[in-house]
């Protein structure tokens, strides 16, 4: 489509999504990045439904930056209903969070994650994750035709 | 009344043992008596037997010298003195073993008075007509008299009326010894029959009252056996419920952890975050006391941030599942030190390493501890030249004790109490940097493997940790 695939990001506290997204831009980092901030709205925004209907057409983000804990639907239920739709199985997805339970790793790489990465409380550490996962995942890392749709 | 079952059992004891016992012993004690009245008797119907055997000996002397004293006067042949002489000979001692076998009779003192004095008159006349016929006098007439034969003749009655009487004893003793021995047989049977049937009664009793006794036991032991299930069921029902509130607990406390992990972390980040901020976008507006105070601020979130960290790990070395499989401390401690120099490839460090040390218990919780002590021997070798680290293991009363040594600044030994309690740190944060959980989680992980940390250490001259490790509990 016209211009670079987006980033979704969901994450419920706006600190971290100021956060976030000024480390991306400090990172190098230009894909628009669009913020849902629970769990029921993302999957709305990835099946084009309720108040993202409109989107029915657009093409999937290329990344989807997703926290655990979120209100509503929490992220490995976000997780387990993107892995299990044909349209959205091989969508690249990042677990970002704060969590350093061994439970939520083995939880979230049983349900399919591409990557883990815990948000460092460093600003200047959390702006190099960022620039490493922007590098490999919007830059180096070659997706599946047509995002997996079918 | 359990408490008196032994004295009753004694007391069983007593009368099925004891009174048995005794009563045999003297039935035993009874029949020896017996039988020893029985043997005397023997001894004594032997005894007269002897005596009859003597008079007879005595008497047949006698004949022969009186038959040996006729024969001579009448040939005049010496040959017919010597059974004469030699009867002579014998009769002393044959009178004195007949005197012998008498003793103890009631008439003997009598009879032998008599027989002796009968014997020498005889003996006095048989001289008087050797003499008389040696000197060629009238010898025949004296034997004519016939004064010889009423001697001999009263020798022999009184020889008689004592065969008599000694015979009529013999017999009498017989008879007296059949009767004591058939006594004794009778007696000793009856007595047999007796003892055996009061056996039998007594054990048929004592039977009676064991099986009793046994089935109160079996009743007093199957009610325990059922109390005891009861109060096994209690506590089963007891451990099920604190089980269930334990578990409740853990969950509880683990969702407490997870949000301090979620949710003291994000403000954390955001102060840190806006502070870089502001740094970057408002820099040249900013006082240099602003700038040092946003700094401040920035290490702050920082150091709050490794608190947050070292207390998650801390409530997790708690909490976690211990694993149980054979880990190479050795390599382990090779892999933390190799980190420890890429993290400051500038220090100067000798470590020694006593390779092929081996543990049972949870690899992620054994890299933890050796983090930790070989972190802080790292941390407090930092201001000395020649910095020294060792890990190796000593056998002290059979058990393998593990022991990280460093030559750094040590600790003063009073305060070796709080070393291993959170938040208690040996020195200034301004000297070392560390959040003062390390060795708290370091003896967590020793206790999760039933083990025993302690430390000893010289200000200014190194610490030394010496834990075991057993295989973790589960």
């Amino acid at each position: 489509m016209n211009g670079p695939r987006s980033i979704l990001l969901v994450e419920d506290n706006p600190d971290d999504v100021d956060l976030t997204r000024r480390a991306f831009r400090r990172a190098g980092l230009t894909q628009p990045m669009e913020v849902v901030e629970d769990g029921v709205e993302a999957l709305d925004y990835l099946f084009a439904r309720g108040a993202h209907a409109h989107r029915a057409g657009e093409p999937l983000p290329a990344l989807v930056l997703l926290d655990l804990k979120l209100p509503r639907l929490d992220g490995h239920e976000v997780l387990r209903q993107i892995r299990a739709d044909a349209r959205t199985r091989f969508l690249p997805v990042v677990i970002l969070t704060s969590s350093d339970e061994e439970k939520d790793l083995v939880e979230s790489y049983s349900h399919g994650c591409n990557s883990y990465v815990r948000k460092p409380v460093s600003y200047n550490e959390f702006v190099e994750a960022a620039r490493q996962l922007g590098v490999y995942w919007l830059v180096l890392n070659r997706a599946p035709p047509a995002g997996g749709r079918a | 009344m359990p408490e008196t079952e032994p004295r009753r059992f004694r007391h069983l004891l007593l009368r099925a043992v004891l009174l048995p016992l005794g009563l045999l012993l003297l039935l035993a004690g009874i029949l020896m008596g017996a039988v020893g009245g029985l043997i005397q008797a023997q001894e004594e119907a032997r005894h007269s037997q002897e005596a009859l055997t003597r008079l007879e000996r005595v008497r047949q002397l006698l004949i022969d010298r009186e038959t040996g004293l006729r024969g001579y006067l009448l040939t005049g042949k010496p040959a017919f003195l010597a059974p004469y002489q030699s009867a002579g000979q014998m009769l002393p001692s044959a009178v004195e073993a007949l005197e012998h076998s008498l003793a103890g009779e009631p008439e003997q003192r009598a009879w032998m008075k008599a027989l002796r004095e009968r014997w020498r008159d005889w003996e006095r006349f048989a001289d008087e007509e050797l003499s008389l016929f040696h000197q060629g006098g009238d010898w025949l007439a004296v034997v004519r008299s016939g004064a010889g034969k009423i001697r001999m003749d009263a020798i022999r009655a009184t020889l008689d009326a004592v065969l008599a009487e000694t015979r009529q004893r013999a017999t009498l003793r017989g008879l007296e010894a059949e009767r004591a021995g058939r006594t004794v047989l009778v007696a000793g049977g009856l007595w047999t029959l007796a003892v055996g049937l009061l056996l039998a009664w007594f054990s048929r009793r004592q039977l009676i009252l064991l099986a009793r006794e046994y089935g109160a036991s079996l009743a007093r032991v199957s009610a325990q056996a059922d109390a005891l299930r009861a109060s096994e069921a209690r506590l089963e029902s007891r451990v099920a419920q604190r089980t269930h509130e334990l578990t409740a607990a853990n969950k509880e406390l683990e969702s407490f952890s997870y949000s301090v992990s979620h949710d003291l972390r994000s403000p954390l980040r955001a102060i840190d975050g806006f502070a870089q901020a502001l740094l970057e976008d408002e820099r040249p507006r900013l006082s240099p006391e602003g700038l040092r105070l946003l700094s401040r601020l920035q290490a702050a979130a920082t150091r709050m941030g490794q608190l947050i960290d070292d207390l998650l790990q801390l409530s997790r070395v708690t909490r976690a599942e211990v694993q149980r499989e054979t880990v190479d401390l050795s390599a382990l401690a090779t892999s933390v030190l190799h980190e420890l120099r890429q993290r400051e490839p500038a220090r100067d460090v000798t470590c020694t390493l006593q390779p092929g040390l081996l543990a049972r218990g949870d690899p992620r919780l054994f890299r933890v501890l050796l983090e930790n002590l070989l972190g802080n021997a790292w941390k407090f070798t930092s201001k000395r030249s020649g910095a020294h680290i060792e890990f190796f293991s000593e056998t002290v009363e059979g058990v393998p004790h593990y022991v990280v040594r460093d030559n750094g600044v040590g600790f003063d030994m009073a305060y070796a109490g709080k070393l291993f309690s959170p938040f208690q740190r040996m020195h200034k944060p301004s000297d070392f940097p560390g959040t003062g959980i390390g060795l708290a989680t370091v003896q967590r992980i020793v206790h999760r493997h039933r083990g025993e940390i302690s430390a000893q250490a010289t200000p200014g001259a190194g610490a030394t940790f010496r834990f075991t490790l057993q295989e973790a509990q589960a």
